[in-house]
């Protein structure tokens, strides 16, 4: 049976990289929050990679029960 | 010609009708007299051409009599069955074995039912978009509640596959057509909510078949649970025209379990692309951004602040030589010389702590420079890897090339055209 290790969701985790692209690119954004951005946005990425290098492909049918 | 037996014609004329291939299975409509069931439960009756008075005898097995036919049929009724053609030798009788039947009016009060049970759910706020779970945006594990024995079920599997290698599938088999269907498909239902929490999504359903195929799905227990389902569920009943009550209930519709696994497992391909799309912006945002501030920083170090203190310094010389000659005695010189050295020191302490934290930016600049650095493409070539464009566009996989294709290499230190062999 797979793990129900679910605490952070892919979908979060794009969202939180597309929310440091988009503040990254703002115009008025200080060096610190740039670099703030910068290593939120690396995290979250190599969350995301972790998940989809963590995940293998299996199929498991369930018997219908009488 | 010698004469033959009569049983020998007769077992002939049984021959030629039932090995028949067209009359093996096929269907048949009429109206339905001198309607009998046995105590065995087989049912006979003659079916009627209504236009021309034509008539066959029928018979159906008690095998294949459901409770609604033993219910509802009834004389005068205008039937479809399926059929075989069948030949009494012994009487040299003709009839046919029916199989299915399908009551016209009987579709009239599945519909009404469907109606009413659509209605009272509605009330009772079960369509509400309020109740509606979210889909997740990358669905790892899927789980078909289906007949693992269905063409529906097994299309979706093959796109899913073909999708997403990554995703992982758990097929809980249930029986999708009559009377049974409802419990078996709840019973699953609760299976997956108890035993199998992690699943993203749960997609439950059958390939296209007749409305009254379909009616399980319009079962109201089964609407509760799946109402009732903490995972996700999407409905896929048969075809686009076909509504179900669980279409209704569902967190999402899909027309078909095909139609489910096109729309809810994305293209592996596609989400990595995008993530590195992302980065890469990211990446090279944080380098223009440097590259901005660092060249504001080092304005303000040289101008800004030491223009304001020599600002204030030649303020204060002015406003002592407007006082009166009285007043410019040695002690206001003294402390005028004093002032000014503490004005002094105090620039210098200035300076001193912008330098500092210009310096410490610097050091930060420089660690992320190396790390963008070390990932940009120029220096991964440096490093003897090399990448393909074909017609400009980059070859990320073998599947797009193709014997005899020309693509143009791109090493450290400069491109040259091959062909593919």
């Amino acid at each position: 049976m797979a793990e129900v290790k679910k605490e952070i969701k892919f979908e979060d985790a794009l969202r939180k990289l597309q929310e440091a692209e988009s503040k990254i690119s703002s115009e008025d954004i200080s060096l610190e929050e740039s670099i703030k951005a910068y290593e939120e946005g690396i995290k979250n990425y190599k969350i995301c990679a972790d998940i989809l290098k963590s995940a293998k492909q299996k199929i498991e049918t369930i018997e219908k029960s009488e | 010609m010698k004469p033959i037996t009569v049983s020998q014609l007769n077992n002939y004329v049984k021959k030629v009708l039932c090995e028949n291939e067209h009359l093996k299975s096929f269907p048949i409509k009429g109206e339905v007299t001198d309607y009998k069931r046995k105590n065995e439960g087989h049912i006979y009756f003659t079916l009627k051409d209504s236009e021309t008075g034509f008539t066959v005898p029928c018979a159906m097995w008690q095998n294949n009599v459901t409770k609604d036919i033993r219910e509802n049929l009834k004389e005068g009724e205008e039937i479809i069955c399926d059929c075989s053609v069948n030949f009494w030798a012994d009487k040299a009788r003709f009839s046919l074995t029916i199989k299915k039947i399908e009551m016209q009016n009987k579709i009239g009060d599945i519909y009404k039912q469907f109606l009413e049970l659509k209605n009272k759910l509605e009330k009772e706020g079960l369509f509400d978009e309020a109740h509606k779970k979210s889909i997740p945006f990358l669905p790892l594990h899927i789980g078909i509640v289906s007949s693992v024995s269905g063409a529906g079920l097994g299309d979706a599997v093959k796109i899913i596959q073909a999708n997403n290698e990554l995703v992982s599938l758990y097929l809980f088999d249930c029986l999708v057509q009559g009377e049974s269907a409802p419990i078996s498909i709840i019973k699953q239902i609760k299976k997956a909510n108890l035993d199998y929490k992690f699943l993203d999504v749960l997609i439950v359903g059958r390939g296209g078949g007749a409305y009254e195929d379909l009616n399980c799905f319009n079962d109201e227990n089964l609407a509760r649970a799946v109402f009732e389902s903490k995972i996700p569920i999407v409905s896929a009943v048969g075809h686009e025209r076909d509504y179900t009550i669980i279409d209704f209930v569902a967190d999402k519709r899909a027309e078909t379990p095909t139609d489910a696994a096109n729309s809810i497992v994305k293209n592996l391909d596609d989400i990595r692309f995008n993530l590195d799309h992302y980065l890469g912006l990211i990446k090279k945002k944080l380098a223009s951004n440097i590259v901005a501030l660092n060249d504001r920083l080092a304005g303000h170090s040289k101008a800004i602040l030491s223009d304001k203190l020599k600002l204030k310094i030649s303020n204060f010389e002015h406003r002592i030589k407007q006082m009166s000659p009285e007043l410019q005695n040695e002690k206001l010189q003294n402390r005028l010389h004093s002032s000014n050295y503490d004005i002094d020191k105090s620039h210098e302490r200035l300076k001193q702590s912008l330098n500092n934290k210009i310096q410490e930016k610097e050091n930060k600049i420089l660690h992320y420079y190396n790390v963008i650095e070390a990932k940009s493409p120029e220096s991964i070539l440096k490093r003897g890897y090399s990448y393909i464009t074909k017609q400009g566009v980059n070859v990320s996989s073998v599947k797009l090339l193709k014997k005899g294709d020309t693509v143009n290499t791109v090493m450290a230190d400069g491109k040259i055209d091959m062909e593919v062999k």
